[in-house]
């Protein structure tokens, strides 16, 4: 197992003990928030579905957004060291993307 | 293949994530309907904590070992946190709005959380604008993630400490609290938004690794060129 991979387990269960004292915290008396059907006027409820909807799509976009520019670093990444391979005459029967050369 | 796996599961915990917060998920009395942006805006500050909090830990592991790779996952960890922080910044203003009349005020935990944001967008510029002392900006990168991660429990507990607009959904103390069945809606959530983590860490991590192959491969070529002159 890699550092990283213990990094990232570890990472993980911190956070899952996080969520599960979340969740314990949670079942208290005096909410914060209240369940029930809100007694609000059509144009207020419509009012907090554009918002709603500006928000869960500006997640959205965000989220993609951050894949597109993971995706284009590693295409250029890729190029690169391929060029620097031909350069340095590295480029044999190896996969391409992996270096040899460490 | 199982590189992959938390991609895969994230994949499908987030319409199921979805489903909760619009379907499953009961209507708060007094918001109404806007309070559902609570279901991914809380689950992405907890993401954004643990990427700050998983930079600083890393950081402080580079101090120690010197180990470029620990580098590599530190910067990784910040660009998570910074992501997950970026949409707190911009769902938590959206649901202000309706529900205090106003995107933004001068709130301790909305401020010190745009502090974190402007903490660590500096630590990537950081990195992006590093020379050719890589060792160096990689020490000083991560004495700036260990100070800006202090900020994280100014943030959490900001709603005790100083009382304001902000509510206390996870319970400090002395009252604030969430609704049981609202409560498994957020559980279920931070779940998804984990494994969304977890897999982005991991695609982050291999472009890390990349980088640090062609930074190893460009020293080489470098050293040959050098090596080349000096011969001529």
């Amino acid at each position: 197992m890699t550092l990283f991979e213990v990094a990232s387990i570890l990472g993980s269960g911190v956070a899952a003990l996080g969520h599960g004292l979340a969740a314990v915290q949670a079942a208290v008396p005096d909410p914060a928030f209240v369940t029930g059907e809100a007694a609000a006027r059509p144009d207020q409820v419509a009012r907090g579905l554009r918002f709603l909807n500006a928000a869960y799509t500006a997640v959205w976009v965000i989220l993609a957004a951050y894949l597109v520019l993971i995706s284009t670093r590693q295409r250029r990444l890729e190029r690169q060291m391929q060029r620097l391979r031909q350069r340095l005459g590295l480029d044999g029967p190896s996969a391409p993307g992996r270096s040899s050369g460490r | 293949m199982l590189q992959r796996l938390p991609l895969a599961l994230a994949a499908i915990a987030l319409p199921l994530a979805l489903r909760e917060a619009f379907l499953v998920a009961p209507s708060e009395q007094k918001m109404g309907v806007v309070q559902r942006i609570f279901y991914f805006h809380v689950p992405s500050a907890m993401m954004a904590f643990l990427g700050v909090g998983l930079c600083a830990v890393l950081s402080a592991l580079y101090l120690w070992r010197r180990d470029r790779r620990l580098d590599v996952a530190a910067e990784a960890a910040a660009e998570l946190g910074v992501l997950f922080c970026t949409i707190v910044l911009i769902t938590g203003p959206l649901w202000a709005r309706p529900v205090w009349g106003v995107y933004w005020t001068g709130e301790v935990r909305l401020t010190s959380t745009l502090i974190l944001w402007l903490l660590f967008v500096g630590y990537l510029l950081l990195r992006g604008q590093a020379g050719a002392d890589r060792d160096a900006t990689a020490r000083f990168a991560a004495i700036v993630a260990i100070v800006g991660a202090l900020d994280v429990p100014i943030i959490y507990k900001s709603v005790e400490w100083w009382r304001g607009l902000h509510p206390k959904v996870l319970k400090v103390s002395g009252g604030g609290g969430l609704d049981p069945a609202m409560a498994r809606s957020l559980l279920v959530c931070s779940l998804a938004f984990l494994l969304l983590f977890a897999a982005l860490f991991l695609e982050r991590l291999r472009l890390g690794r990349l980088a640090l192959e062609v930074a190893a491969l460009e020293d080489r070529a470098a050293r040959i060129e050098e090596g080349g002159g000096a011969q001529a």
